[in-house]
């Protein structure tokens, strides 16, 4: 590693050094005026960033890694299954670097790539048009058939465990989660697309009548270079061991998490103590993973529960009068963070309400915190998982069939009246087979923790995922339909025009309200506070737009502080779902707090510096945003939220528990490998036949051998081949003596 | 992989230097004293050239006007150096001096033609350095040149040239210095012109750089007729004859008899 950095340190330097004196390499044909190196022509850059990279959990690592200086190979284009015979068996030039479409992008055509030592590194094509590059037609998802099965519920319960009820992601690769061991891109910029094929492939190195190209052949340099190794264990130990270097300790992973966005309906300081069964808790994930740095769609994976429920919010608080009454029941929504990597969010939770320093922590005297929630304060728990694709137009109640039993009454109660207040709104919503279990969702981990809690998930699937690009980059907005913009709409209109999508999930949103308003008061909703408890569907148009289609959009720009507005305008795509590491927090997570803190807060008069906390007192949050714009202005007034909207850690407890054996299987033991500034990227260049290249080589070591042997003789010599005439002495000198 | 290819041009362009290096200069401090003075007497018409690219800031992409004043600094310290050299010439001498007696003039300096020799292969060898070093940098990758169309002999074409350049300077320093010598200012005038025209001649080369064929190395052929004739001219400066090489080449023997 240090000699490597000193190469590069020595390198750099003598670039900079020659850059400075460039104009006079008379001997450059390359114009070396500017900027324009040598590099440039023989390198073609990509500008893709989006690669495949590397976790571990306690015993494996996963994703992919490339040689210190990247994998170089010879580009071949897999448009057939004779490509494939040419890459893996008759091709000449190996080692190749693979292009696959999309729809070649399955699981086993990429594990045979990657145990062939025929081939250095993959680059699958991610611009998609239906007749070039279509997607995969049986669908795509890049984890497991049963997502976090060992994590979950049924984990050691021979009935249900392993999905033998019901694989719930049957187009699951997993490849998400296989050790590739060679560097896998994604070429998302149709520049890069073009740049690989029309002026690497084609030109040089497309075989003509199944006959391979003659020298010079185009190749790529692959790097996704991780340092972190073998698992968990492993790495962590190496990153916290004490070193003795000047540059600091080296570190090779991280562990993944973030925060859970926590809000409460009542203000109940830690003075006083919560009854029995007298919080509602609300919860749904906040986090997706798909195979690729930076291509995190979760159109339907996460979006629309995170959207549902922030409308619910929204409505649920216009009614708060009520339901803040002493006799009415807490609400709490919670938005579990690192969900995908084995539950991360939920069993934080569970194991902070366990250890009693849920929502915060508690010091002795302290009385003015949120007041403390234990798992026997909880009276029910609502999940919503993905919910934007419908089975026949209808959402299903999942419930637990190992616990159902016990609260038998309770469960029913919930799903009769969440069916009743969506057929009010034209939502059909029905029960699943009471054999099944329950789908993948952060209440098993609450389950797990307290066998009789009345837990129901809706989902848009009864039995197997409806979502065929479950945890993949292809769970886009248009994939879950419904945006029907109008044609040639532009953002603004877009961003205003409430899509069938949005009325879909707002009627969803007003359901959960007035369901959660009744599970609260006991009341059912009358005509007068209904209009109420219905959630705004230019809300919830505006909210798919931003989280989906582009995140630059006025909702965004009032809800970050200024310090964030800079990102958000440099934002190019929608914001990454993935949950990534501890060190940084998401952007998805900041924002949902914001828009929790504006739907659920109120606004208070405030300056900036103000806007904080005030000492102890810790039960209320202040949020500052930077609000709508003044009239006629493009300065922004500046908002102050007063809500009960708390972060909480969404780091698994395996990192904090003291002497914690991470092979336990208890909490999720996931983290992230760590790379350089330049340990990602693609390079294409020509590679010159090896015969010419030794021919250089050859001719190198003749002119050495030969000027050697020519000058020896002739300095020996040098006296009789000069005569001198200018001599001041008696014997001859010659320049070569 | 074009490591292979990194090797081969270093040795094309710096193999004969070195091997000039190591059994003419490389034994006697003061050849190598000299030889990096005027190593950096280029070093500082780079300076002043580079400096002049950067303020006329219209004509920094033309690449014609820093190529010629960068060789009008390069002659103007070339002779600067000749000057110094002659300035400095006592007392470098007194320092050579091995013997008590004062009356016998060290060899290097007994024979001008020397220090012109070894003040030439150091100009040489700095600007072969400066010309080939950043292409040699970017070799030091997996790739070579083509992707964007550029012939694959470019770097031999690279090596070559710099070769040359380095040889000409060489031979440029021993009749620039004699022509100084002997007042002969038409040396000095075939030094500039040559030198001049040389470097042009490179300026065609950016004309084919996108031929994929050996006429890529075109340019080279005049290059290396200058440095034939530059060779030529250098050698019977410095008193070399035809006559001096076949006594050489037949016998050794008659070579002491004569004498």
């Amino acid at each position: 590693m240090a000699t490597s950095r000193k190469k590069d340190l020595f390198l750099q330097f003598i670039k900079v050094f020659i850059t400075c004196f460039c104009l006079f390499a008379n001997s450059n044909k390359v114009s070396c005026v500017g900027t324009d190196r040598t590099e440039h022509k023989m390198y073609i850059e990509l500008a893709t960033q989006s690669a495949c990279f590397r976790n571990f959990n306690a015993t494996h690592q996963v994703g992919c890694t490339s040689s210190e200086n990247g994998n170089v190979g010879t580009v071949h284009y897999i448009q057939s299954i004779k490509d494939m015979e040419w890459v893996l068996n008759s091709g000449p030039h190996s080692p190749y670097v693979v292009v696959l479409k999309a729809a070649n992008f399955t699981r086993d055509t990429v594990i045979t790539l990657a145990q062939s030592s025929r081939v250095n590194g993959i680059m699958v094509i991610n611009v998609h048009n239906s007749t070039h590059n279509p997607l995969p037609s049986d669908g795509f998802s890049s984890v497991d058939q049963c997502p976090n099965d060992r994590f979950g519920l049924y984990a050691d319960d021979t009935n249900y465990n392993k999905c033998q009820k019901q694989i719930w992601n049957k187009v699951g690769t997993s490849l998400r989660f296989v050790d590739l061991k060679i560097p896998v891109f994604a070429l998302s910029d149709i520049k890069d697309v073009d740049a690989v094929l029309n002026k690497c492939y084609f030109p040089f190195n497309n075989p003509i009548n199944d006959t391979a190209r003659d020298y010079p052949l185009c190749s790529a340099e692959v790097k996704a270079r991780m340092d972190g190794a073998v698992n968990s264990v492993v790495c962590m130990r190496r990153t916290l061991r004490t070193t003795l270097s000047l540059s600091g300790p080296q570190q090779y992973c991280d562990p993944m998490g973030d925060f859970n966005v926590i809000t409460f309906m009542q203000k109940i300081p830690s003075s006083s103590s919560r009854q029995a069964s007298s919080v509602i808790m609300v919860a749904t994930k906040l986090d997706s993973v798909a195979m690729f740095q930076n291509e995190y769609n979760a159109a339907d994976t996460t979006v629309v529960g995170v959207v549902t429920l922030l409308a619910a919010a929204q409505a649920l608080w216009k009614q708060k009068e009520e339901l803040i009454q002493p006799h009415a029941k807490d609400i709490v929504f919670a938005f579990f963070q690192g969900e995908t990597f084995d539950y991360i969010g939920s069993s934080r939770a569970v194991y902070d309400i366990q250890k009693g320093i849920f929502p915060q922590e508690y010091s002795s005297e302290d009385k003015n915190s949120v007041s403390k929630l234990n798992l026997t304060h909880i009276d029910q728990f609502v999940e919503l998982n993905q919910v934007g694709l419908r089975d026949n137009s209808s959402l299903w109640a999942h419930v637990d069939p190992i616990s159902q039993p016990n609260v038998e009454k309770k469960i029913e109660d919930m799903t009769k009246f969440i069916k009743t207040f969506g057929e009010q709104l034209n939502i059909s919503i029905k029960s699943a087979a009471s054999k099944l279990p329950l789908p993948p969702a952060s209440a098993q981990r609450f389950l797990m923790a307290r066998k009789d809690l009345p837990v129901v998930v809706l989902t848009d699937h009864e039995a197997e995922f409806t979502n065929k690009y479950y945890n993949s980059r292809f769970d886009t907005a248009d994939k879950l339909g419904g945006f029907d913009y109008p044609e040639d709409a532009n953002d603004t209109v877009k961003y205003n025009y409430i899509t069938k999508q949005a009325l879909l999930i707002a009627n969803l949103s007003s359901t959960l309200a007035r369901y959660l308003y009744n599970a609260s008061t006991g009341k059912i909703p009358t005509a007068a506070v209904l209009p109420n408890l219905t959630a705004d569907p230019l809300m919830v148009t505006r909210l798919l737009y931003c989280f989906l289609i582009s995140p630059n959009c006025e909702l965004f720009y009032e809800s970050v502080d200024s310090d964030n507005a800079q990102s958000l305008k440099d934002a190019k795509q929608p914001f990454p779902f993935y949950v990534s590491v501890t060190s940084h927090t998401n952007e998805v997570t900041q924002l949902v707090y914001s828009l929790m803190a504006r739907f659920t807060g109120t606004l208070i008069d405030s300056n900036k510096n103000d806007c904080k906390q005030d000492g102890n007192y810790k039960l209320f949050s202040f949020t500052w945003m930077q609000g709508a714009l003044k009239n006629n202005s493009n300065d922004r007034q500046g908002w102050c939220y007063k809500a009960i909207v708390h972060y909480t850690k969404a780091v698994s407890p395996a990192f904090e528990i003291d002497e914690y054996d991470l092979t336990s299987g208890d909490y999720s033991s996931w983290t992230e490998a760590r790379w350089g500034s330049k340990a990602i990227g693609i390079r294409l260049f020509l590679m010159p036949s090896p015969e010419f290249q030794a021919s250089i080589l050859a001719v190198g070591i003749l002119m050495l051998i030969l000027s050697l042997v020519i000058v020896y003789i002739c300095q020996k010599n040098s006296s009789a081949i000069f005569s001198v005439h200018s001599v001041r002495t008696s014997r001859s000198y010659s320049p070569m003596t | 992989m074009t490591l292979m290819e990194f090797f081969g041009c270093t040795f094309i362009a710096f193999g004969p230097p070195i091997a000039l290096f190591i059994f003419t200069i490389a034994k006697d401090p003061m050849r190598v004293i000299v030889l990096i003075a005027s190593s950096f007497f280029w070093l500082i018409a780079l300076l002043i050239s580079s400096i002049l690219w950067f303020a006329v800031v219209p004509l920094r992409e033309t690449l014609a006007f820093g190529l010629v004043f960068s060789v009008l600094f390069q002659e103007l310290f070339r002779f600067l150096f000749y000057k110094i050299m002659r300035l400095a010439n006592e007392g470098l001498i007194k320092v050579s001096q091995q013997s008590d007696n004062s009356n016998i003039t060290p060899r290097d300096f007994a024979n001008t033609h020397i220090m012109a020799y070894v003040s030439g292969l150091g100009f040489g060898l700095m600007s072969g350095a400066f010309s080939l070093i950043n292409v040699l940098a970017d070799l030091w990758g997996p790739g070579s040149i083509g992707i964007h169309g550029d012939s694959k002999y470019f770097f031999w074409s690279s090596s070559y040239l710099t070769l040359c350049f380095i040889l000409l300077h060489t031979m440029w320093g021993v009749i620039f210095f004699a022509g100084m010598d002997r007042k002969c200012y038409f040396y000095v005038a075939y030094v500039v012109a040559t030198h001049m025209l040389v470097s042009c001649l490179t300026l065609l080369n950016q004309l084919s750089s996108s031929t994929d064929s050996a006429i890529y190395l075109g340019p080279l052929i005049p290059a290396y007729i200058i440095l034939v004739v530059s060779g030529i001219f250098a050698f019977y400066t410095a008193g070399g004859s035809l006559a001096n090489i076949k006594n050489c080449v037949t016998c050794r023997k008659r070579r002491y008899q004569i004498e």
